[in-house]
């Protein structure tokens, strides 16, 4: 098991270093920052263009900025936490890491809300659609979920909103709102006000996103329910006199679980980069949107940041996925 | 071949390619049928496959079929009918604000959607295939060389470097099908690489092996027919990732711009349409919703049809 | 066992997510300086400022802009009708005169006004402002950061009457017809000296540099506007300011207790919805069809639509082949039906839109006259005929061809403009029954270096259409226009121009007075006019849309933007 995970530390290392030379090779090469400054009338002077220049290092090879990106990119503190990340600074000479720091905890409400419920959908939907396999129940259970997944995420997204923004109107509800908090509340309300604030802006990106992502996990849910009532010792239990509801519960749920919790852990994972497109849709200033915002300014740093923390997620997540999955299948052994 | 003594015609069949058979015959005459066979029949006796294969053609035909016979174009505008509500001044489905017929560029639309899942498609299946094929035969050395690149390509967010690539170089379709399909082999390298860590232990690997069949034709001729479900299912789903992937990319300013057009476009479009001119963000949403979808029932008829588990119902 | 240890690792997960969620519940109370009582919410859709100093490229934004109308004052105000007019709360008197041919500026400061920090506005902060500023070369000992030294290098010397009047001279000869535009707000804002005066000029160059980086908020001694931003109140993970009242100025204070700055993006949708749905009070996008048909359906909102001071042109590179004969950029221009452009486009959403006859006097200016001429309607005949004349040929498929290359344009514009796609296709499908062949570009790269073969610096187009910003000042836009032998910096992308333009726009730039500066201008648009270098189309709407339960709200079209008024917002 130690050994394992130290290999599959190196190798994630290995893994991120290939990740980062990537995106940084990809938009270094083809990201011209100073193209802002170019569309302004009066146009600033040749000196500015060329302090800017020297600023975003536009000056030196793209090897060499990597280099230098590369070995500033740890550092290493006498207090707690001991090492940080320091990934440069954006264009407008903010550090790159505090502003993710920031935007990560914005997209972490919603992505965790949107994983519990999802997984809830899932479940749910999965087991009761697996047992009742081809009863009407099923049918229109999987008719909803490839509805689901054959939805183009704004289209849906937009659709949603049009209905809530009618109930806001003809039922006073309050289901619709726009961005992460109410705007300037932070500067002023106290923090039982800004708590509430940020759940009811919760609700309907979180509606929104965990049931597009619920419609890729039922099936999975589904399938494997359906491979575990088939099973022998599932066959046997009923055999016993088993009560067919108590044998489901008792045995067939956690087993059907397994591929879920791993396939969720992945999920999880590549969406801590941000949901992009939820957070376009509802204007969240998530992560999504840090990358769109450093996509729009052909900002190096910042993308080539965005790409490490959401990579790291990733990785991070992956290796969790494998130890879930050890973990609770004891026929798996790490090695 | 000239019979040996001891080898009964059932250790024959273990040794001959499951997929390869269909001639021999047995002692019953019944005609036997292969894998493939079978699971043809079954996705024919699909009516939610089939119905899904129907529509897909029908509508993927009529875009390419009728733009011929339409009196409008998709690249020039009415420009004496803006915004005019479907079925009037000759424009079925109505017009936007330039005065662009929207049926025309639906069909267009389609058209170029087409171009890109085909693409992609082909892109990704072929990688995916060939990486997969290569790590699982090989093992030891190309495996981890392989599954380490399948590691990095899946931790490098893949939405976000085809935005990257696709702002800096401006692609046509073309390009950005050729973008899509090199970040989604992936998934199908890892299955089949698994399904080949099992398959090249079998014994009619080891035959052809004993025969002195070279690697490529052990992959090509026993292997990868053995994994034709697998692929089969891979190429809707992704099929169906390319149509929802060119729209999301659209749809944050990355994908296809004007002049040209494409499903996403329009829909991207439409958006801001949903209250005020309804055609706009409708009809082309409900266009890319029965061609996905249409496409999932296949995939998913595909699969069923070699997985019967999957579709039984608890007798 | 194994029970146990899945639990565990479940836990975990759990745990520390909620961890991470938990992290972002930040963020502490306190209320604001007594001002009035009410919020507004305004719903920023462009950026997010990076910088909250105005005078250098990084703060050169509209969010900056907008947010500073009423926070960073200058001593004129810059008023809807795209004129300048003083402050009384700034200054009591603004007169230019001429003495001895040199123009002599004198301004009496308001006794009265005070910086942010208590300290007295006087004298010495005009004299500073002039001197932080008079140049952007470094070699002259400038400050390259600073976008222009336009005007304050035609000052020749300064002086302080007393503490509260201040006298400029302009250098002999070189009068500067917009001086008010000089200390005008939101670009020409008072430099407070205690703030800015670091002892050197290079330790000032660096201060201003730096500039005012947005998470810092603008330093007190700075503000002599009625509302302040304090670092406390901007949020930039959320893309929030929130303007509070400046307790320390000394005019009426504002109405309202806070405005709240938020970015809330340019998508039309978006900004309706909030709208709608009350999440901001104020929005002031690019007007769209649906978003302006969207309002008009939403109960207690007041929508107002203006035309402001961006235009959308198209310029002709004169160095390509066939556009360098005049014939055939007056063929184009004389094939475009701009009436009916005008209808289709800006036209869909406001019946007051019209078409554009003048580069440097927008209509909505005073003194605006239309040179269009001829031009006014379209003309096939005289568009064919102008070809003929130089020797094209109508081919088979309907297309001219000159010179053995067929008659086929390449618009270049940005990408994700709806307006400009439409504008570009209604022109293309206009072009091609005259025989002209259009097809767009939309190019990511079109504001990009010289390293981009189709960007704008790299001339590497054939025709470019996007817009240029009308100002209040006049000579401002002499750099557009002036020939590339003749001084133009490098944003005459045409590279076209003559030398009796260059004369004309020079005289301009040093008018002795405002009168003489508009006839240079209207002489000079006339001469654009007759060598085709660009085509005006229209000048670009703007939207402002608001809760009807607010009063005291007015569109500004110019850059002072839809803040230039915040001060006498109430809410009721």
């Amino acid at each position: 098991m130690l050994i394992y995970t130290v290999r599959r530390f190196v190798s994630s290392i290995l893994v991120l270093l290939v990740t980062s030379f990537i995106a940084f090779m990809f938009t270094a090469a083809s990201y011209d920052p100073l193209k802002r400054y170019r569309a302004q009338n009066p146009q600033p002077t040749k000196a500015f263009m060329q302090g800017k220049e020297h600023l975003y290092h536009l000056d030196q090879g793209v090897l060499a900025r990597y280099w230098d990106w590369l070995v500033h990119l740890l550092r290493f503190h006498a207090s707690f936490p001991p090492v940080s990340f320091n990934f440069g600074n954006d264009v407008n000479s903010a550090p790159v890491s505090s502003a993710l720091a920031q935007r990560l905890e914005i997209t972490t409400r919603l992505i965790f809300a949107a994983i519990v419920v999802a997984l809830i959908i899932s479940i749910v939907g999965g087991v009761v659609s697996g047992v009742r396999r081809g009863k009407p129940i099923d049918v229109s259970v999987t008719f909803l979920t490839f509805l689901l997944l054959a939805l183009p995420t704004f289209w849906f997204a937009a659709l949603l909103k049009e209905m809530a923004i009618k109930s806001n109107r003809t039922l006073s509800t309050h289901l619709y709102t726009a961005f992460d908090e109410t705007p300037g509340l932070s500067s002023y309300g106290t923090s039982s006000q800004i708590l509430h604030d940020q759940l009811s802006h919760l609700i309907l990106p979180t509606i929104s996103l965990a049931l597009l992502t619920a419609a890729g996990w039922i099936r999975y849910q589904r399938a494997s329910t359906i491979e575990v009532l088939d099973a022998d010792y599932m066959r046997l239990a009923r055999a016993k006199g088993v009560r067919n509801r108590t044998v489901i519960r008792r045995h067939g749920l956690r087993n059907a679980l397994i591929p879920l919790v791993t396939v969720a852990a992945i999920d999880a994972g590549a969406l801590f980069g941000g949901a992009i497109i939820t957070e376009k849709v509802y204007v969240w200033h998530g992560m999504g949107d840090y990358l769109n915002t450093a996509l729009a300014n052909e900002d190096t740093y910042a993308v080539v940041g965005w790409v490490m923390v959401s990579a790291i997620f990733v990785v991070l997540f992956n290796f969790l996925a494998d130890l879930l999955y050890a973990a609770i299948d004891p026929r798996i052994r790490l090695a | 071949m000239t019979m040996q003594p001891g080898l009964n015609p059932q250790a024959e069949s273990v040794l001959s390619d499951p997929t390869d058979g269909g001639g021999t015959d047995t002692e019953f005459d019944l005609p036997s049928r292969s894998r493939g066979q079978i699971a043809r029949s079954r996705f024919l006796h699909s009516w939610t496959a089939m119905g899904g294969l129907i529509v897909f053609v029908g509508v993927v035909g009529f875009c390419y079929i009728y733009p011929h016979f339409y009196r409008w174009t998709w690249s020039f505008p009415d420009l004496k009918a803006p915004n005019v509500h479907p079925g009037q001044k000759g424009h079925i489905l109505g017009t936007d604000a330039t005065g662009f017929d929207l049926l025309a560029q639906m069909m267009q639309g389609t058209q170029r959607d087409f171009i890109i899942v085909v693409v992609s498609t082909a892109v990704s299946t072929f990688l995916g295939v060939m990486v997969g094929a290569l790590a699982g035969y090989y093992g030891t050395f190309v495996d981890n060389l392989l599954m380490r690149l399948v590691d990095v390509m899946l931790a490098v967010p893949s939405l976000v470097i085809l935005i990257v690539v696709a702002r800096a170089y401006n692609l046509g379709d073309f390009g950005l099908a050729l973008l899509i399909g090199l970040f989604a082999w992936m998934g199908l390298s890892r299955l089949i690489r698994a399904e080949f860590l099992g398959l090249r232990e079998r014994e009619f690997v080891e035959a052809a092996h004993a025969m002195g069949a070279s690697g490529g034709r052990i992959i090509f001729k026993h292997l990868l027919p053995n994994v034709l479900s697998t692929i089969l299912v891979f190429t809707t789903i992704s099929a169906a990732t390319a149509i929802i992937a060119e729209t999301s990319l659209t749809f944050l300013g990355y994908g296809i711009h004007p002049p040209d057009t494409s499903l996403g476009l329009l829909i991207s479009n439409g958006v801001d349409a949903a209250d005020t001119r309804g055609w706009l963000f409708y009809y082309p949403g409900i266009l890319i919703l029965v061609i996905v979808l249409s496409v999932s029932l296949i995939g998913e008829g595909v699969r069923n049809a070699y997985d019967p588990r999957a579709t039984r119902v608890r007798d | 066992m194994r029970v146990q240890k899945s639990k565990a690792l479940v836990a975990i997960v759990a745990v520390s997510a909620i961890a991470l969620a938990a992290c972002s519940s930040s963020g502490g109370g306190g209320g604001s300086k007594s001002g009035g009582k009410g919020t507004l919410t305004f719903g920023e859709s462009t950026d997010f400022p990076e910088n909250l100093l105005p005078l250098i490229s990084a703060g050169n934004a509209t969010s900056t802009a907008n947010l500073e109308g009423r926070t960073l004052d200058g001593a004129y105000r810059s008023e809807p009708d795209i004129s300048y007019k003083a402050d009384p709360d700034q200054i009591t008197s603004g007169t230019s005169s001429l003495v001895n041919g040199q123009q002599v500026v004198d301004i009496k400061i308001n006794p009265k006004a005070v910086w942010g920090d208590g300290q007295p506005i006087t004298s010495a902060d005009y004299i500073f402002t002039w001197q932080d500023q008079k140049s952007n070369d470094p070699k002259k000992g400038g400050c390259a950061a600073l976008l222009s030294e336009v005007g304050f290098d035609q000052i020749a010397s300064a002086k302080a009457v007393s503490k509260t009047e201040v006298q400029f001279t302009f250098i002999k000869g070189k009068p500067f017809p917009d001086w008010e535009g000089l200390f005008a707000g939101p670009s020409g804002i008072i430099l407070s000296k205690h703030i800015f005066d670091k002892g050197s000029a290079k330790a000032d160059c660096a201060y201003i540099t730096k500039g005012w980086p947005t998470a810092g908020g603008i330093p007190a001694g700075a503000i002599n506007g009625p509302w302040q931003i304090t670092a406390k109140n901007v949020d930039v993970p959320n893309k929030t300011i929130t303007l509070t009242p400046n307790p320390k100025y000394w005019g009426a204070a504002p109405k309202l207790a806070r405005i709240v700055d938020v970015n809330i993006g340019s998508d039309p949708d978006t900004n309706v919805k909030a709208l709608q749905n009350g999440e901001v009070d104020m929005i002031y996008p690019q007007p769209q069809l649906d978003l302006v048909s969207n309002l008009a359906k939403v109960s207690n909102v007041t929508t107002a639509i203006n035309f402001g001071v961006d235009f959308e042109h198209l310029d002709f590179n004169v160095k390509d082949p066939l556009l360098a004969h005049l014939q055939i950029r007056q063929a184009i221009a004389y094939a475009i039906d701009r009436p009916a452009l005008v209808k289709t486009t800006v036209g869909a959403f406001s019946s007051k839109a019209t078409v554009l006859g003048n580069r440097l006097v927008l209509g909505t200016q005073a003194g605006y006259v239309d040179h269009s001429g001829d031009y006014a309607k379209q003309n096939v005949a005289k568009a064919q005929s102008l070809l003929t004349g130089v020797g094209c040929t109508k081919g088979s498929d309907g297309y001219y061809s000159c010179f053995g290359k067929p008659l086929a344009f390449t618009i270049e514009t940005t990408q994700g403009n709806p307006l400009r796609d439409q504008t570009i296709q209604t022109i293309a499908a206009q072009l091609k029954p005259v025989g002209i062949k259009i097809t767009e570009d939309a190019d990511a790269d079109i504001f990009a270096g010289p390293d981009k073969p189709h960007s704008l610096v790299a001339e590497g187009f054939q025709i470019a259409l996007f817009a240029w910003v009308g100002t209040p000042s006049l000579s401002s836009n002499a750099p557009l226009y002036l020939s590339p032998a003749g001084g133009g910096k490098g944003q005459n992308y045409t590279q076209g121009g003559s030398a009796a333009l260059d004369t004309v726009l020079n005289a301009m730039s040093s008018a002795p007075d405002a009168a003489t500066e508009l006839a240079d201008a209207n002489k000079a648009d006339q001469l654009v006019w007759d060598g085709m270098y660009t085509l005006p189309l229209y000048q670009k709407p703007t939207l402002l849309s608001y809760n009807s339960k607010f009063k005291g709200i007015g569109d500004n079209a110019t850059s002072a933007g839809p803040l230039w008024n915040s001060d006498t917002f109430t809410e009721g």
